[in-house]
């Protein structure tokens, strides 16, 4: 029966069709416009883009709320008051770029693994690590060795325990630096250009290697099981770590905006868009100003802040709106974290304060205002690295393994190091801005050694737990815009303290701006609220849990902790 | 045919026996379509051969005794009977029959069928419906009219896609609409935008491929609902084929009037907006609490409290000459109302038809120029067909036919404004504060910029005039037709066509928006398709012996679609007002390729008729489908061709036994099963696995994979049909019933799954799950009322319901978002998108919990199922009123149930502006529930362990715009129920007596009126925002009952005229 009708479609393909044969006529599905393999340097350079994006800032990444969760941004919407919904985009972009990244993070394992490009397979291998460990330290369990393996028919990952996620990821780690030692690789290929991260400097990626390595052993010292003081003083003693400002293991955004948009996330989205979402924390806005009561803040003025944040309005100027808080004598315009009162969902896009050069590539604060109208995205140039791993950083969790007493050492000295490095930082961004305005430089600067010899002071003189408390504060606010690792920072030391919108006298600033616009209204405890506990970790995304069944059940943020987690 | 049975009856009446007792009847056989006298109307005593026939003005003359009773017949009208008794002057209205007994049917590739013998329902919508209606859209004007089919429209800019859907849905993100095809060679209804047309950054509502279609130039309009009626088109007809026969394509000789005719047809008419608007309150204006701010919600002072504000900054500063330090604080009601225009629209067609002994031709010319009610929105379409048919031996009839259209199409931009770029022209347009002097205050300035009082979104009047959809669609259509008589009993027949359509888009962005960070963009998108078809087939029909008859038709079909896509987006605008991608600062080409897929297919079909009343047909089909095939170096299994049968029963009892004392004219009884298979939504290379080359960054190339997979073993999925159904004529015609049931099932479906994105993918294409639908549709005729004098009255109503389920996904994945921006769903033992999202806490007893701190709701973690979109039931009604030449139609359509998701109604209450929160005088209102904690979302309990009622208030204010209700809330506090009530349609048409153009060149003339979507309630809405729940984001998408923030439905009203000579 099968042959007759077979025979009967040919004779009936060969009357209709000519000489050729169905099978020839039918046979046209293979896809003329896309190729079948990857090249290892374009998949490097789009991995290293798109990884990049995860943690980041923006709108559409999760650093978005975690700024919020670490008291340096405010927002109207709903991460205010630690208010997130499972559903929330922020939430399943970043987790949809987290694994859409592992797929080619896995091609490119898998193919310059069979070429012997063992350089290659190395950088991929460092990048999966940080990604997957911040995933870990933000979610907990997640999906793991199931993961990325739809072509063996795994539609449903199946979460892996966040302890085994991680003793995996060290050892893929200890693989990444050895795929990067290799002296019995091929290695026809190698990256150059196409790596934008080190260029292709394979002792750098060593360097960024070792460095997150230390930072992991840092982020879980309160695990036993996987803490593992002798390597973390090997790593130290080894030397072979982020050694300078030059070495930073970083990615930088550009300026341009075609053929993709280069900028970074953040400034595409407050200098672009078309209102201030990423609002200052009046809480970090006085710990900087150096008012905050909490012992062992500063009592001076961080020179860092025109580098930081910018104020639109200039000279005591009013809000365009009624707004929550806002401090005439520096311009400074804000919202407090909690806030019910009545300028809490004012727009304020021509005056409010927003974020500046050093966290996104947006304006340096010269004090002139706003030069045209609403700050706009031709008034900053949105370069500025997304951090990795910075020197300053590997300094700060130095000083805080000594002072945990983990590694020896002067913790005095290695904090000064670490905010002298900081600032250098932040002259390093500045530099590099490629923007218009004359921006001068910090390091050296009488008010710059002032403020670190006044926060030396201060750490020598105080307990030893006020002293972790210096160390985290310090870090807290050199690292302005790293929300994530300030998030893993914060539980795991609990520093620094929070903004309470249930406490008293919170702020110091008597900054409203009453409804009728006039200024002076005094700032009331009671226009500030929280319901919720501070969240320990963050919700899966719903579009994961709804569509695996083999997800666990929605978890509650303020009960579910991550294993390192205090 | 007239012409046949005149000849027949003037024979016969030559042997009329004249006897004694007899007197002389006269009367005049009128038509009640049109009241003219009808010719060749056949008279005849009953139970004689004795009779007589009309002559050319309907007149009548012929013998009967007193108890004679005379039979007035004529094909497809509705035989009448009437006693002579003491008459002699007997006046007869003959009515168009509903189904006409001997009527032939077009079915599948053309195959024309006695209607008798058809084992499904058919479903016939001639021409005259679609041009009254003067609805541009052949899709739209079909609404609610045919049982088990329903069409949905994104509304807005005129000419914006339409999706129809029959008998429910066989795919679960893939393509649901069924095949068009016109003349014989499908047509592309694809909807393609410069971005996703919904809720993405960027929408526009661009019109669909059938758009491009004329109504003018439509013969009929042919719906094959079920597997039975559409399984020899194959592959792509499991969800139904909707046949469309032009004029210009007719591919028979015949079924012109014979010799020359012209038609013209001029419609006028206008839309308006301004009563479907919500109702606003006049009371407050923008602010919190009862204090004035510049803000967009309408919270603030009331009226009468303060007498002027501060000039909002913006406008200050943007027009220093014309505005002081304050501005009166007054309520502007109109606000809403003035930004929008009353919509005009033009018709114009003529159409030339000549008929001969052995040939026809046909010439449509047609124009539609439609301008929207938003300002700069419009629709025209100019096309142009032609064609003809030659019997060029007593063997061979050959036709031929074109057309051409061209679509201008301009729109505004939707989509969603919360993501920065986003710049949808109705952001606000429809909730503005209350006293913004919007149409008055100068809303552009100097530099051409958009100027609002506040800030966050673009003035609408400005929006409509800069930031643009564009669309224009060029199709061509080419067909030809041959059919040679081998033998009396025996044709062969080809049919080849060829369809191409070009569609090219541009969105612009201006200068000065909120979108592209104000810097100017224009994205452009060129989408071809073009189809190739050609069908073969062999006919024969031959009674093998006394009782039995067989039709059989075998052919053979192969297409190929082309598709071809190119988009360029440039950004930053270089010279203002100039809108071409050179005046950018960077283009990119986003998108750039080519698809080709093949299908080939043999079916037969065979129909064995016993007498006249039972016939079986049994069918098959066996398809190739290219898409199937695997790629060049692919590892997997093919399954490349497969097949399907089906067989249908129809017993047509009324033949079979004499019921002619009995008041059943007419029955039938159908009976069918059918299978039909299809690759579903995979289309061509979706098995390929390939990298997506992306544009270059950081001056290096990038590469990734691409965000779907596919299963390298694939089959076709099928759908499996069981209907059951029945056709019935009692009292002469006075009651007509067509009712049938089906139960269909899709297995194996082929979609591009939505997988967890933990698998490393967007999508994976493989064949998952299966989905039921079981509905019921009833078409029923009723004549209450039908006088010798001409009056009737006729009501058609037509039922449709059906019930979807998912009924199985895939292992591992028991639901997934049908599209990942929305809360529509693809969930197991649910309907096909079914709402999931967020919702609030709730105790054992279904108490909401409360967060003692604020009053307010507290949002549960999980997303739950919380209202399904899809329609209970549908019943239009349409009274068709007739006298003489007079006819009134009404159309009432009932939608029972089927949840909408509103955007714009959480905005209307969330921002205070319509009269449903007037009434907010100061105090708190108590969310009735008890308390619970924020943290593990438990009721909070009282020392004796008892929940504890909330007492924490809330002001209005607060509760529309705090995280409750409205605009703030759970997905939940967005959903309504759609039950609406409208009055769809009515029409008044009148002929002109045929007495009052003896004189003139004219043969025919009519006037009518049409007025669409007069009223509608919908008492599940809140009132005063006057939602109407068909109004809807989505067009031509499986997501349905979605609205955000789109364009609400005007009235319109037509005017036409129609003439022939």
């Amino acid at each position: 029966m099968k042959i007759n009708k077979n025979i009967i479609i040919k004779c009936i393909c060969g009357v209709l069709l000519g000489v050729t044969g169905c099978n020839d006529y039918l046979d046209i599905n293979t896809d003329p416009n896309n190729p079948t393999v990857a090249p290892l340097d374009q998949l490097t350079s789009k991995i290293q883009k798109d990884a990049a994006d995860t943690y980041n800032s923006g709108d559409f990444w999760m650093a978005n709320f975690l700024g919020v969760f670490t008291h340096q941004i405010v927002v109207r919407e709903e991460s205010d008051q630690y208010g997130l919904s499972t559903g929330s985009n922020f939430i399943s972009n970043s987790w949809s770029n987290l694994y859409l990244t592992n797929t080619n993070l896995n091609s490119l394992i898998s193919t310059a693994t069979d070429q012997g490009n063992m350089v290659y397979a190395g950088i991929a291998k460092i990048i999966k690590v940080d990604a997957f460990s911040k995933a870990v330290d933000i979610w907990g369990d997640i999906p793991y060795t199931e993961a990325n393996k739809l072509r063996e028919s795994i539609l449903a990952p199946n979460f892996d325990d966040q302890v085994e996620v991680y003793t995996s990821l060290f050892a893929l780690l200890d693989e990444a630096i050895a795929n990067l030692n290799d002296e019995t690789a091929e290695n026809s290929l190698t990256p150059g250009e196409d790596d934008l991260i080190y260029g292709g400097d394979v002792d750098l990626w060593i360097k960024a290697a070792n460095t997150l390595k230390l930072k992991m052993y840092n982020n879980v010292r309160l695990f036993p099981a996987l803490f593992d003081a002798t390597a973390v003083n090997s790593l130290i003693s080894g030397g072979n770590l982020i050694s300078s400002l030059d070495e930073d293991f970083e990615f930088k955004y550009s300026s341009a905006l075609a053929p993709e948009d280069e900028r970074h996330p953040l400034f595409a989205a407050e200098y672009g868009g078309g209102q201030i979402t990423q609002y200052i924390s009046p809480w970090f806005y006085e710990i900087m100003m150096g008012v905050n009561p909490t012992p062992y803040f500063t009592t001076v003025e961080d020179p860092r802040i025109p580098y930081y944040w910018f104020n639109q309005l200039t000279g005591g100027g009013l809000a365009q709106n009624p707004i929550d808080y806002h401090d005439p004598n520096t311009d400074f315009v804000s919202i407090r974290f909690g806030s019910i009162g009545d300028g809490r969902d004012s727009g304020q896009r021509g005056s409010g304060t927003m974020v500046g050069m050093y966290i996104c590539g947006g304006r340096y604060d010269d004090g002139m205002g706003s030069p045209d109208g609403d700050l706009g995205s031709s008034d900053g140039t949105g370069v500025a690295p997304f951090q990795y791993i910075n020197y300053y950083e590997r300094l700060f969790i130095e000083a805080e393994l000594i002072q945990a007493g983990v590694v020896t050492g002067d913790a005095s000295a290695k904090l000064r190091e670490a905010i002298v490095a900081a600032f250098a930082k932040v002259d390093d961004i500045a530099e590099n801005n490629q923007s218009s305005q004359t921006i001068p430089a910090l390091s050296g600067t009488t008010e710059v050694t002032g403020y670190i010899d006044d926060v030396i002071t201060l750490f020598d003189a105080a307990t030893a737990d006020q002293k972790m408390e210096i160390i985290m504060t310090q870090k807290w606010i050199a690292s302005f815009g790293k929300f994530a690792d300030q998030y893993n920072d914060i539980r795991r030391t609990g520093y620094p303290v929070l903004a309470n919108p249930n406490g008293t006298n919170e702020y110091q600033i008597d900054a409203g701006q009453n409804s009728d616009g006039a200024l002076g209204d005094p700032l009331l405890d009671s226009e500030t609220t929280l319901g919720r506990d501070y969240p320990l970790s963050i919700y899966w995304p719903a579009s994961e849990v709804n569509t695996n069944s083999n997800a666990p059940d929605q978890k509650q943020q303020a009960t579910y902790s991550i294993f390192w987690d205090n | 045919m007239k012409k046949l049975t005149l000849v027949v009856c003037v024979f016969m009446l030559t042997f009329m026996i004249v006897n004694a007792q007899t007197k002389q009847i006269t009367g005049t056989v009128t038509s009640a379509d049109d009241g003219l006298g009808m010719p060749g109307v056949s008279v005849v005593v009953k139970g004689t051969t004795v009779g007589s026939s009309t002559d050319i003005d309907g007149k009548y003359i012929l013998e009967a005794t007193a108890s004679d009773i005379l039979v007035f017949s004529f094909v497809g009208m509705v035989t009448q009977e009437i006693p002579v008794g003491d008459q002699t002057v007997i006046d007869v209205v003959l009515h168009v029959e509903a189904i006409g007994m001997d009527e032939v049917v077009v079915t599948a590739f053309g195959i024309e069928r006695v209607a008798e013998s058809v084992g499904y329902s058919v479903a016939l919508v001639d021409e005259e419906e679609l041009i009254d209606n003067a609805e541009p859209d052949i899709l739209r004007s079909m609404t609610g009219k045919i049982p088990g089919v329903t069409i949905g429209s994104a509304t807005g800019a005129p000419g914006s896609a339409s999706k129809i859907s029959i008998r429910g849905a066989t795919s679960f993100t893939g393509d649901n609409q069924p095949l068009f095809v016109i003349d014989g060679v499908p047509y592309s209804n694809d909807n393609i935008a410069t971005t996703d047309s919904d809720a993405s950054i960027v929408g526009g509502q661009f019109a669909s491929g059938i758009s491009s279609v004329d109504p003018n130039d439509i013969k009929n309009i042919q719906v094959l609902k079920g597997g039975a009626a559409s399984a020899l088109y194959g592959s792509r007809a499991a969800n139904g084929v909707v046949l469309i026969t032009t004029k210009s394509g007719a591919s028979k000789v015949g079924g012109v009037k014979k010799g020359f005719g012209v038609n013209i047809t001029s419609s006028y008419g206008f839309e308006e907006i301004k009563s479907n608007l919500p109702d606003y309150q006049n009371k407050y204006g923008a602010g919190t609490n009862f204090e004035y701010a510049n803000f967009n919600g309408s919270w603030g002072a009331a009226f009468n409290t303060r007498d002027s504000i501060p000039t909002p900054d913006n406008l200050k500063d943007n027009f220093p000459d014309q505005f002081g330090d304050n501005i009166a604080y007054v309520a502007r009601p109109n606000n809403v109302k003035d930004l929008f225009d009353t919509g005009i629209i033009r018709e114009n067609s003529i159409n030339i038809t000549h008929g001969g002994e052995t040939s026809t031709f046909n010439l449509t010319m047609s124009e539609v120029d439609q301008k929207g009610y938003i300002p700069h929105s419009g629709f025209d379409r100019k096309s142009f067909a032609l064609g003809g048919t030659a019997q060029l031996s007593e063997q061979l009839t050959v036709g031929g036919n074109m057309s051409f259209s061209h679509v201008d199409q301009d729109g505004p931009l939707f989509g969603n404004n919360q993501i920065s770029g986003g710049a949808s022209s109705f952001a606000r347009a429809l909730w503005p504060a209350r006293h913004w002097n919007w149409t008055e205050w100068p809303y552009e300035n100097a530099n051409g910029e958009s100027v609002i009082p506040n800030g966050g979104y673009d003035h609408p009047l400005w929006s409509w005039k800069h930031n643009t959809n564009k669309q224009t669609i060029d199709r061509t259509v080419l067909g030809m037709n041959a059919s040679y008589e081998i033998l009396p009993w025996l044709t062969a027949g080809l049919n080849a066509g060829y369809n191409k359509s070009l569609q090219e888009q541009q969105t612009v962005i201006d200068i000065g928006s909120r979108g592209a960070e104000g810097l100017g963009e224009i994205r452009e998108n060129t989408y071809v398709t073009e189809r190739l078809e050609s069908t073969f087939t062999l006919s024969l029909n031959k009674d093998l012996n006394e009782d039995f008859n067989i039709q059989a038709t075998a052919g053979f079909n192969v297409s190929q679609n082309d598709v071809s896509v190119f988009r360029i987006t440039g950004t930053e605008i270089i010279n203002p007002g100039l809108y071409n991608l050179r005046n950018t600062k960077n283009q990119s080409v986003t998108d750039d390729y080519t698809e080709r897929d093949r299908i080939m297919g043999l079916f037969a079909q065979a129909t064995l008729g016993y007498q006249d009343f039972l016939f079986l047909t049994v069918n098959g089909r066996n398809d190739w489908n290219s898409a199937l095939y695997l790629p060049e170096g692919g590892v997997g299994k093919e399954t490349t061709n497969f097949f399907y049968p089906g067989a249908t029963l129809a017993y047509v009892f009324t033949n079979h036994f004499d019921l002619r004392d009995t008041p059943i004219d007419f029955g039938k009884l159908r009976l069918g099963w059918s299978k039909v298979g299809g690759v579903g939504a995979l289309g061509p290379y979706d098995n390929n696995a390939v990298f997506i080359t992306d544009p270059s960054v950081f001056g290096v190339n990038v590469i990734r994979n691409s965000f779907s997979l596919s299963n390298p073993v694939l089959s076709p999925e099928f759908t499996k049909e069981f209907e059951i159904g029945g056709e019935f004529r009692f009292l002469e015609g006075r009651i007509t019933l067509d009712a049938t049931y089906y139960d269909r099932t899709t297995t194996d479906i082929l979609v591009p799954l939505t997988v967890p994105r933990s698998t490393g993918f967007q999508t994976y294409f493989t064949n998952i799950g299966e989905m039921t639908n079981k509905g019921v549709e009833i078409g029923l005729g009723l004549t209450p009322v039908r006088m010798n004098n001409g009056f009737s009255w006729e009501i058609f109503s037509s039922f449709t319901t059906n019930k979807n389920k998912v009924t199985k996904i895939i292992e591992g994945i028991d639901q997934y978002a049908i599209n990942v921006n929305e809360v529509a769903f693809v969930k197991k033992g649910e309907p096909l998108g079914v709402f999931v999202g967020s919702s609030n806490y709730r105790d054992d007893n279904g108490n909401l919990l409360i967060d003692r701190s604020t009053g307010q709701l507290i949002r549960d973690n999980e997303e739950k199922v919380l209202g399904d979109p899809n329609i209970d039931f549908r019943l239009g009604i349409t009274n068709t009123f007739k006298y003489k030449g007079l006819s009134l139609r009404v159309f009432f359509d009932w939608r029972e149930g089927g949840d909408v998701f509103s955007n714009t109604i959480a905005s209307l209450l969330g921002r205070g502006v319509t009269r449903d929160t007037e009434d907010r005088e100061e105090g708190n209102y108590i969310i009735p529930g008890v308390y619970g904690d924020p943290n593990t979302g438990e009721p909070m309990l009282d020392g004796s362990g008892n929940p504890i009622p909330n007492t924490t208030g809330v002001n209005m204010n607060n509760l529309y715009f705090g995280e409750s209700f409205a605009i703030n809330s759970s997905d939940e506090m967005k959903i309504y129920d759609g039950t609406t009530y409208r009055l769809r349609e009515l029409s008044l048409n009148y002929s002109i007596p045929s007495k009052w153009l003896e004189n003139t060149f004219l043969t025919r003339a009519s006037v009518g009126f049409t007025g669409n979507n007069l009223w509608f309630f919908a008492p599940n809405i809140p009132k005063y925002t006057n939602f109407d729940p068909e109004v809807s984001s989505f067009g031509a998408s499986n997501v349905q009952g979605i609205e955000q923030s789109a364009a609400p439905n005007p009235r319109r009203y037509m005017f036409n005229v129609k003439f022939s000579f």
